[in-house]
């Protein structure tokens, strides 16, 4: 269960959030939209304990969070599968497991690629790969899809409702049809 | 490196020998410049004396116990002034003193502290420290905090952040600052023995070679205090290029 309650955030003297409330049920899917600026990564940070409010309540029950941030965050010097198994214990036994999350993500045979050799859509695979393989309680993805052509968003779509089953999502996005793909409820975020 | 540039590298050196032969030739004083042949000999027969490798391994152990222990203390010092700004406040100072100071005074200075012995290894010690120091503290502050935040969302455990995040950032700043910070170790080690005279060094013999006018002497001592540095700087360099490889490919770069 996540609740926001009367929460206002400001950067300086600009105000991003401001007596912003929301409520997620376990297991439900929300998507978040509105315009660049509306304070939509600011709610997942909130939410993820990356950033607290300046007033109001932030509830998170959730233990384990799987968050994939707007820029994929891959360790530069490590490959493609020792990202993903980075989460997983970053053990040999596991690195299988991190291999089969990347063929999941169409990423197969890019295992031992370093990210500077991967394109901007196969870096954010990756990062999907290691939000879903460490398969928190909670699912926070930022514009997960944004760097990928339709067709292999709407793939990476139905992987993320198929993995995240049963679990609470929070997806921000621009796109419409994919907020209506994958949530049970939109809240459009105004500036 | 191939055939050629061996060869290259060789005909360079040559040149400069004959440089220095047709000087001395010129000169004919072989108290101010001894002949390339006469100072050979003399390290011929140098090599040849037990005593000589004596002095040069404990000339090459006490300069290096110094680095070392500077290497040690700069690492300590640089995580704790990264993670306390007590500390950081506290020891800033101390870095700038051993900065800005000239090497000459710390050497009397521990002259009269400590002893002669153990002069060089104080003096070594004190031209790396700095330098590992403010390295290593510039990688830890160059550490992507974007990486550590993702460290921290997915809950990576201590041990692991450190091998896959925070040693592979700071090991660039390190391994530059070995590059850059031995060598002058060494040397000033060296001129810290001169001033000081250990028993059994490499600086005693090059400052009784001064004291008896024993050019010749002088020459070959020097020549050999250069092929340990050069010795040492290749060594260096394998151990660098390793590591480089063994951490990341950013670390190559760097390099």
């Amino acid at each position: 269960m996540i609740e926001l309650k009367n929460v206002t955030v400001k950067f300086g003297s600009a105000s991003v959030l401001e007596n912003f409330a929301l409520t997620v049920s376990n297991g439900e899917h929300t998507a978040l939209m509105g315009p660049s600026g509306s304070g939509k990564t600011t709610v997942l940070k909130l939410i993820a304990g990356q950033l607290k409010p300046c007033s109001g309540q932030v509830k998170v029950g959730a233990e384990k969070i799987s968050y994939m941030f707007q820029e994929p965050r891959l360790i530069p010097w490590l490959t493609a599968e020792e990202n993903v198994n980075l989460v997983l214990g970053d053990s040999p036994a596991t690195l299988p497991l991190a291999q089969e999350w990347l063929r999941r993500v169409g990423l197969a045979g890019a295992e031992h690629k370093y990210s500077s050799e991967l394109s901007g859509g196969m870096r954010q695979r990756v990062a999907l790969a290691r939000a879903l393989a460490y398969n928190g309680d909670l699912f926070l993805f930022d514009e997960p899809l944004s760097s990928l052509d339709k067709t292999l968003a709407d793939e990476m779509l139905v992987l993320i409702k198929r993995y995240t089953k049963g679990k609470t999502v929070v997806f921000v996005t621009h796109s419409f049809e994919q907020a209506k793909q994958v949530a049970d409820s939109i809240y459009v975020l105004k500036k | 490196m191939n055939t050629r540039s061996i060869i290259r590298k060789i005909v360079i050196i040559l040149f400069w020998i004959g440089i220095w032969a047709a000087a001395a030739e010129v000169m004919q004083k072989s108290l101010l410049l001894p002949s390339p042949v006469s100072v050979f000999v003399r390290i011929f027969e140098l090599l040849l004396i037990r005593d000589f490798w004596k002095i040069t391994l404990l000339s090459l152990v006490r300069i290096s116990l110094g680095i070392l222990a500077a290497i040690i203390l700069g690492i300590v010092l640089a995580s704790v002034t990264h993670y306390s700004n007590l500390l950081k406040e506290l020891l800033s100072p101390v870095l700038t003193v051993v900065k800005v100071t000239p090497v000459a005074s710390f050497i009397i200075l521990a002259l009269i502290w400590i002893g002669r012995d153990n002069v060089p290894i104080v003096i070594s010690g004190l031209m790396v420290l700095p330098v590992v120091w403010n390295n290593v503290s510039a990688g830890l502050r160059n550490i992507d905090s974007t990486l550590m935040e993702m460290a921290d969302i997915y809950c990576i455990p201590r041990h692991i952040r450190y091998k896959r995040i925070v040693l592979p950032s700071v090991m660039p700043y390190f391994l530059s600052a070995i590059q850059t910070s031995i060598g002058i170790g060494w040397k000033a080690g060296i001129a810290a023995e001169v001033l000081t005279v250990p028993v059994l060094s490499i600086g005693k013999m090059i400052y009784e070679s001064k004291m008896y006018m024993e050019t010749t002497d002088l020459f070959a001592w020097t020549l050999v205090v250069i092929c340990i540095s050069l010795l040492i700087e290749t060594i260096l360099m394998k151990f660098v290029k390793k590591l480089g490889q063994k951490y990341n490919s950013e670390v190559s770069a760097h390099d």
